[in-house]
């Protein structure tokens, strides 16, 4: 037993300092990007000015005046918010259907709604210029980047949450029925709190 | 209202806009594959749009398959993505089960771990490219003139100074260079997607049975072989579902690779399309049926491989 415990007692701080070094690592890029967005252009090239530099805020300064950073950041902003949200609309009723009343056909339809992911974007590109400039009109607006980032992104929105669903014990849906929750109070009070770690984000 | 008929309501709308989203795209690209159809032409401008006039057969995927980039980049296409799968499963699966165990600050191990996950895919590609794998810039760099420094200096000892005199100074990798920029891909996608894995990963590590792995210590089993033989059966779910999303992100890498080479010496099939794509619609549109076909052999391989982990 002695060997036991000797070896846990090396774990313990072996194991967690190896954790913090990969965590250091992993967060290093972008800490580097951070650090080095306070250098002017001459410093961030130079090795002697690794560490030791004199910080500035004219990148920043910079990026407001010269390249109209807001305005694309609010682009981001709504287009990435109306994505996530209408995907979610459309995404979280699927899924509950999906993972509380399956039909046989249930994993047909969760394979083939991920197959529809696996068309490359640049595949379809051409025809949804053609598409939406030629024939639709909403060709550069907010309203077509909100609808092609919502339903690319509908698939992964309905297998994380329907992966997260599954986990969510049947019993605790079942407890509610007995209760008499409608299936909406259902959604909203048991599912929603529960699987309120999956809310999916869009990568954009 | 029968018992079926609410589920079935439910799911309508995300059925029905996934359609649509796949069959109109898709018919259209179908219908440009087989006719001629560019942007832009002074020679013969009725190609300029499309129309069943201009029907060309087979021809534009004749074209494709005899371009000259078109074997290359499938190869390409598959190296990316297999490199990327295996990579971040194994350094998934070590780094989730390393934070498994609480330990001292945690909670800013994994908020550290998961950030590369949020950084922007062309926000990505600049900062390594730039900032870390730039031979004379980045890090790479740096480090590599480091070295040298250090050599040097150590050339002037006395009696080990003529075992470094023998050594060449060290030369800085590029990393935009033909054979090399793959492999700058496979880095930075493999340090942005990791930390999906893990978070996948640490989820269902939560699940496990932990008397299991006690009853196994007691009988003597040591850390690998529990690893080996409790946690990657238990795992086996969460690992298909990230090999399946993961490759299907990857299948169609574009922004990355634009990034670090422009394509040079380092395309996939959606790059290629992009560069079909300025001007000749009807070679871009075969490459993308080729692309979907790939993307479908890919899918069909992993769930044959996977499917049966995938729904238990």
């Amino acid at each position: 037993m002695a060997t036991v415990t000797h070896s846990s007692r090396l774990g313990n701080i072996l194991w967690p300092t190896v954790a913090w070094m990969v965590a250091i690592v992993f967060f290093f890029p972008i800490f580097w990007m951070v650090f080095t967005s306070f250098k002017t252009n001459a410093d961030a090239v130079k090795p002697e000015f690794l560490f030791s530099f004199t910080p500035t805020l004219e990148n920043y300064a910079n990026m407001a005046k010269n390249y109209d950073y807001w305005r694309f950041a609010t682009n981001s902003v709504i287009t990435s918010t109306f994505a996530t949200l209408f995907a979610l609309a459309v995404g979280v009723p699927a899924a509950y259907a999906m993972a509380f009343d399956p039909s046989a056909r249930t994993k047909d339809v969760l394979v083939w709604m991920l197959s529809t992911k696996m068309l490359p974007a640049a595949a379809v590109l051409y025809p949804m210029t053609f598409l939406t400039k030629n024939m639709l009109g909403i060709f550069d607006t907010h309203f077509l980047v909100i609808l092609v980032l919502c339903l690319i992104n509908l698939p992964i929105v309905i297998w994380m949450l329907f992966t997260y669903f599954k986990e969510i014990p049947k019993e605790i849906i079942e407890a509610g029925k007995m209760d008499g929750v409608s299936t909406w109070g259902e959604i909203k009070d048991i599912l929603i709190p529960l699987a309120w770690g999956a809310s999916p984000r869009q990568p954009c | 209202m029968s018992k079926r008929t609410l589920p079935r309501l439910l799911q309508t709308p995300a059925v029905l806009l996934l359609l649509v989203w796949m069959l109109v795209p898709l018919s259209m690209t179908l219908f440009f594959s087989f006719i001629r159809y560019v942007l832009n032409s002074t020679v013969r401008p009725e190609w300029m749009t499309p129309s069943f006039t201009n029907w060309r057969g087979l021809g534009n995927y004749e074209y494709v398959l005899n371009a000259k980039d078109f074997w290359f980049a499938i190869q390409n296409s598959l190296l990316i993505v297999g490199s990327i799968l295996v990579l971040t499963v194994i350094l998934g699966l070590g780094i989730a089960v390393l934070i498994n165990r609480s330990f001292p600050g945690r909670g800013i191990v994994r908020v550290l771990l998961i950030s590369p996950f949020f950084v922007m895919p062309a926000v990505n590609a600049v900062l390594w490219i730039n900032m870390i794998l730039d031979p004379v810039l980045g890090l790479n760099g740096l480090a590599i003139g480091g070295i040298n420094n250090v050599v040097d200096s150590l050339r002037d000892f006395p009696l080990l100074g003529h075992f470094f005199s023998l050594w060449p100074e060290f030369e800085p990798i590029s990393f935009r260079a033909t054979q090399t920029s793959a492999y700058a891909v496979i880095m930075m996608v493999t340090w942005q997607w990791t930390p999906f894995a893990v978070l996948i990963f640490m989820t269902s590590l939560q699940s496990e049975d932990e008397s299991q792995k006690e009853a196994a210590t007691l009988d003597g089993a040591n850390a690998w072989s529990k690893f080996r033989n409790l946690t990657v059966p238990h795992l086996a779910r969460p690992i298909a579902i990230v090999v399946m999303i993961q490759s299907i992100f990857h299948l169609s890498l574009y922004a990355e690779i634009e990034i670090v080479s422009r394509g040079n010496g380092n395309k996939n099939l959606p790059y290629l399309i992009g560069e079909f794509a300025t001007n000749n619609i009807g070679a871009a549109s075969a490459t993308g049926i080729f692309a979907v076909i790939l993307a479908n052999i890919v899918a069909i391989f992993l769930l044959r491989m996977i499917g049966k982990s995938l729904m238990d």
